[in-house]
């Protein structure tokens, strides 16, 4: 699986990553963190997006120091859901990593709304 | 006016009531909405199950292992974490437990469907603990080595190898029938089609545009003229749209719910005997101003996905690169190790997929229930043209209509969950018409109609009487008014095949020529892609 990357500025703010869901589908989803040496996986972060907290969330629970996210690895997945009972629907779901208001890296992927749930790495780049 | 009074008061009564059993539990008089409720089918005084409070601010339930709880999360919809663990004083009896707010105290009774638990989570949303409920050091590492990939506690979480299932799946997920999966309760009639006068019904229902949808139709129109045509219907927000259109977005905008559910169509019809050669072509969109029966909407409908949705236990193996040609055995066998990991993933992520569509088409099952007869309204505007010789060089302006359905529910009232009414009105102008006074020629004629149909039954069978006055005036005539009566049934007959029977009569027309009919229709559901409707 290919791994995204998300380049970081070390004098910058906390990064943050965010995951949309679109056609107004239901998502539960969690974020996990791994050490750089791709190891000891940590859940940070996890919830759906039909309730009314906002699904950003900081790196790190808690947050972590930029320069200690260098080379680590976030990995997310979502289970997603259609509300409507049509067939044949199309899922759509963007993770975006920001810093300072500006998107630093993504992960996206679409597929029938069937499929199992989707999932993805971003490596965090320090430079 | 004083009978209005009452009831208010009432109503007021009723609102502000709560169980006496939260209340005497809870000194701090938390509302009762915020009160989860295990049972446990134990069968009173049998012994079977037990209970304790822990130091720690959880409850522990001990249970025999057949024993499957039932939760009701209440209105709040706030979530605990349920822990699952073998009884290690007895081997055949499983230990539930879960936190409860400090400062109050779970309630348990014992009722006729066994031993009821109820009790306040605890404040602050799971989502907001997730350094408590995830701490790192519970979270064992990825052994790529072994390529056996990690177990993932989870807000909800199986901590062992019982063979009991987690606690939400006996909540809400007992696996759904196949058959409650994947239709609307009804295909939309597209609205150019309704413009050319070739739906099975004349008092149009409101219902949920999709955002593309085909259908094919032979069958006869108001005329009496056999038919055969093709719609296209398409939402162009959710086409161009709808990848970015996020499910609080649309909850919160009402413009974005206006676009979302803005229908535009293209039908085109053709005459298939001598008398009728001519060619329909109509344009149509279609807007629901308002709808009580989005599941979008639902609070329920998300409350249940929020319960029955679930991702896998285990985590897919760090990506590893293929080993190059000159790799060492080492690396050969850590990248297979990883393949064998990331196959088990891939099964175990594809089972819990199949189950997530099982239990998600369960709940929309259980919200179509709710929401088959919801109130709604909509509007629709259509313009036509006509090639009376069925050229396509000679199509001609056939003139446009407008029109409006409102469904009225009956929320609130015992016949919520059985009934519908739908008014209809519609305004048809310039239409052009083969002139019953001259064969082969074509007639203007405006029209008005005022329908109402009301429907009784469920999501799956629904009865329906229909009356609609026609208000039809010729070109340099005056106007002739008509009414027209049915009696009607929708049933879905099996999977995505639903049937549409209707038969009645005509009365009134000045021309004497009262005709009775008996239309039916089979619609197929074949989703956005394919959506193909026989009539």
């Amino acid at each position: 699986m290919p791994i995204q990357n998300a380049s970081l500025n070390p004098t910058g703010g906390l990064p943050q990553v965010e995951i949309n869901v679109g056609f107004a589908h239901f998502a539960k989803y969690e974020f996990w963190l791994y050490d750089a040496t791709g190891s000891n996986p940590v859940k940070f972060a996890e919830g759906d997006n039909s309730d009314t907290i906002l699904d950003i969330f900081s790196i790190g629970n808690p947050p972590i120091p930029i320069n200690d996210l260098a080379n680590r690895t976030l990995f997310w997945r979502a289970a997603i859901v259609s509300p409507v009972d049509i067939p044949e629907q199309n899922y759509a779901v963007t993770i975006r990593v920001s810093q300072d208001s500006l998107v630093v890296g993504t992960d996206s992927k679409t597929g029938p709304i069937e499929s199992p749930p989707p999932f993805g790495f971003i490596r965090l780049e320090v430079a | 006016m004083k009978i209005s009074i009452w009831c208010n008061l009432i109503l007021l009564l009723l609102l502000s009531w709560e169980p006496p059993y939260i209340r005497a539990q809870n000194p701090q008089s938390v509302p009762n909405s915020e009160a989860i409720t295990i049972t446990f089918p134990c069968g009173a005084g049998t012994n079977q199950c037990a209970a304790q409070q822990g130091a720690d601010n959880r409850y522990y339930i001990h249970v025999p292992t057949s024993i499957l709880p039932q939760i009701d999360w209440g209105k709040s919809g706030a979530t605990v974490e349920v822990k699952i663990a073998k009884d290690p004083s007895n081997e055949g009896n499983t230990i539930y437990s879960f936190p409860f707010r400090a400062g109050t105290a779970p309630l348990l009774s014992w009722l006729n469907a066994g031993l009821k638990v109820s009790f306040i989570p605890p404040e602050a949303p799971v989502k907001r603990q997730e350094q408590d409920l995830f701490p790192a050091n519970v979270v064992p590492p990825i052994p790529i080595s072994t390529g056996t990939p990690a177990a993932v506690p989870g807000t909800i979480a199986r901590v062992n190898n019982s063979p009991s299932p987690p606690a939400t799946q006996t909540a809400t997920a007992s696996p759904a029938p196949e058959n409650t999966a994947n239709l609307d309760l009804s295909i939309p009639e597209s609205p150019a089609f309704a413009i050319l006068g070739v739906t099975p019904q004349t008092v149009l229902r409101p219902s949920s545009p999709r955002s593309f949808a085909t259908s094919i139709l032979n069958g006869v129109d108001q005329n009496g003229n056999f038919q055969s045509g093709i719609a296209f219907d398409l939402s162009p927000y959710l086409l161009l749209a709808g990848p970015n259109l996020r499910l609080r977005e649309y909850q919160a905008s009402y413009a974005k719910r206006l676009l979302a559910r803005t229908q535009v169509s293209f039908a085109t019809t053709k005459g298939v005997n001598e008398e009728d050669k001519s060619l329909r072509l109509a344009l149509g969109f279609h807007a629901t101003l308002w709808d009580r029966g989005d599941f979008r909407m639902d609070k329920e409908l998300m409350k249940c996905f929020q319960r029955a949705i679930k991702l896998p236990d285990i985590l897919p193996p760090f990506p590893v690169d293929p080993p190059g040609t000159g790799a060492s055995e080492v690396e050969k066998k850590r990248y297979e190790t990883y393949l064998a990991a990331q196959k088990k993933y891939d099964e175990e992520n594809a089972r819990v997929g199949t189950l997530n569509n099982t239990r998600s088409a369960q709940c929309r099952a259980e919200a179509r229930k709710r929401n088959w007869n919801k109130s709604s309204w909509v509007i629709a505007a259509a313009p036509s043209w006509l090639s009376t010789d069925g050229q396509t060089k000679n199509f001609d302006w056939n003139g446009g209509g407008v029109w409006t359905s409102v469904a009225y529910g009956f929320e609130g009232t015992r016949l919520a969950e059985t009934s519908q009414l739908i008014l209809h009105a519609r305004y048809r102008n310039q239409e052009m018409v083969p002139d019953p006074k001259k064969k082969g020629s074509f007639i203007n004629q405006d029209s008005y109609f005022f329908g109402g149909r009301a429907r009784v039954g469920n999501e799956n069978t629904a009865f329906s009487f229909e009356g609609t006055l026609i208000r039809a005036r010729l070109q340099g005539l005056h106007f002739d008014n008509s009414a027209r009566l049915s009696l009607g049934l929708e049933r879905k007959v099996a999977e995505n095949l639903w049937l549409n029977l209707a038969f009645g009569g005509e009365s009134g027309r000045s021309d004497g020529k009262n005709k009775g009919f008996v239309l039916t229709s089979l619609k197929w559901g074949f989703g956005e892609k394919q959506n193909t409707q026989g009539q």
